[in-house]
């Protein structure tokens, strides 16, 4: 079983747009420059605006950034007292930038995610402290999506579905191999080592499963809502 | 992080991360500099963040397909040597103890604390699974429990979510744990009764994807 995936693997292209096809988990570390600023907008002349109180250089910051700040703060700490976490942190960047905490201010960027992670973090380790201390059982039901959004949960639990009759559509072997990364945690280069692969048979396993997933979605729920979350899968590629 | 450049408005260039890339970061795989300019453009980038969330949708729905059909297989595999287990249970202490430490040679260890018979056991539960098929480590019913955890190779954060999932998947308890050495604890004192388990290993927080699993048996 193994030998034949293997094969059948080897003689397909490399599906993936970039070149190069780096790497194993830990060494792809060709990192970006950082991301210029959105048009029109000079980091300089912001952070000058800024420390001399302009108020359209407050507004212009909330501008650019509030929906970042606020995907990665509701991605960690959810949505309880979010706009307030929001505020709170803008105020930080703020007072920051008027004490000259940001020597560079084309570093803004760096800087205003430096303040975002510390609060994050500082917010987390208060709510584990305090969850540390309660030890009682709870039954909560395992749950990834918003609890009070039925709708949600029902789509993920379609997802799960298909994902179900993708993985028991494939060989034993490609499913350990989907087992090691996606479940234990294991690391491309050590699930290559060890299972016998080239990086591009384990990219080209992961990469057919997703294109199943997006088919498979999209023949299963062609009259449903869900085909536009299974379109972005599968059509583009 | 290797790039694409896609979605560019007129005298707009912009590198979005791979999907790749974006995969790594939403398992919390990516090393830190990667992670912070993955985060920058996150800050940016109102299309990656929405790639991120579907990203954050395929990578739940495969851990948890992969981790349902685990325990249907290992449910049917228990139900099929029901007979052979009962009968390894009824071995003499002595001979039980030491299949365990076989297995503790492998994944994990045992460890009963202070020396004491009655006193907690400490179960390592590590992320290398050398090869499949491999047994599941053990530890014995109704004795307090400590669990350790492997999060070496995660990047580092001062605590994580830690769910106990039962042989039906259901959540018995959520826990945040605060990372200590490379590793999370999680006391149970009052022990677990007989059956198998998993403990998944969560990003603290909204996000939801497991970022790893392990499976342990109370016998
Ligand atoms: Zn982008």
């Amino acid at each position: 079983m193994p030998g034949a995936g293997a094969k059948r693997q080897e003689q397909e292209p490399d599906p993936r747009p970039e070149p190069g096809g780096a790497s194993a988990d830990t060494s792809e570390a060709a990192v970006q420059p950082a991301p210029e600023p959105p048009a029109g907008v000079r980091w300089a002349l912001l952070v000058q605006k800024i420390q001399t109180g302009d108020q359209q250089g407050m507004e212009e910051l909330y501008k650019i950034f509030s929906r970042g700040v606020k995907f990665y703060v509701w991605r960690h700490l959810g949505t309880r007292d979010l706009d307030d976490r929001i505020h709170d942190i803008f105020l930080l960047v703020v007072e920051a930038i008027r004490n000259g905490d940001l020597r560079d201010p084309d570093k803004l960027l760096a800087f205003v995610r430096t303040v975002v992670r510390r609060q994050v973090a500082g917010q987390i380790k208060g709510i584990a402290r305090q969850r540390q201390r309660e030890t009682a059982l709870d039954t909560k039901a395992y749950l990834a999506v918003d609890p009070d959004n039925p709708e949600a949960q029902a789509m993920a639990r379609e997802r799960v579905e298909i994902m179900k009759e993708v993985l028991d559509g494939i060989s034993p072997r490609d499913r350990e191999i989907l087992t090691r990364f996606y479940l234990r945690g294991q690391s491309e280069e050590q699930i290559c080592r060890e299972m016998d692969l080239t990086h591009n048979q384990f990219r080209m396993l992961k990469y057919r499963a997703k294109m199943r997933f997006g088919e498979m979605g999209k023949r299963r729920l062609r009259k449903r809502r869900l085909q536009a979350f299974f379109m972005r899968f599968s059509g583009s590629r | 992080m290797s790039a694409v450049r896609i979605g560019e408005k007129p005298g707009e260039s912009r590198n979005h991360p791979s999907e790749e890339t974006l995969e790594r970061y939403v398992m919390d795989r990516l090393q830190e500099a990667e992670e912070a300019c993955v985060e920058e453009h996150l800050l940016l980038c109102e299309e990656c963040r929405g790639k991120v969330e579907e990203t954050e949708d395929y990578v739940r729905a495969m851990q948890t397909a992969l981790a349902e059909l685990e325990q249907r297989r290992s449910r049917a595999a228990r139900e099929g040597s029901e007979t052979g287990r009962k009968r390894r249970w009824g071995l003499p202490r002595l001979a039980w103890a030491g299949s365990l430490a076989a297995i503790a040679a492998a994944i994990v260890m045992v460890v009963p604390r202070n020396g004491k018979q009655d006193g907690p056991v400490e179960l390592r539960l590590t992320a290398l699974r050398g090869q499949a098929g491999i047994s599941a480590p053990a530890a014995p019913a109704g004795r307090r429990l400590v669990l350790s955890l492997d999060i070496e190779g995660l990047q580092r954060r001062p605590a994580y979510e830690v769910h106990l999932v039962g042989a039906e998947g259901e959540v018995l308890f959520d826990r945040t744990a605060v990372a200590e050495a490379g590793s999370l604890k999680i006391d149970l004192a009052e022990g677990l009764p007989a059956g198998r388990y998993w403990v998944r290993v969560f990003p603290p927080g909204h996000a939801k994807v497991p970022l790893r699993e392990f499976e342990f048996l109370i016998e």
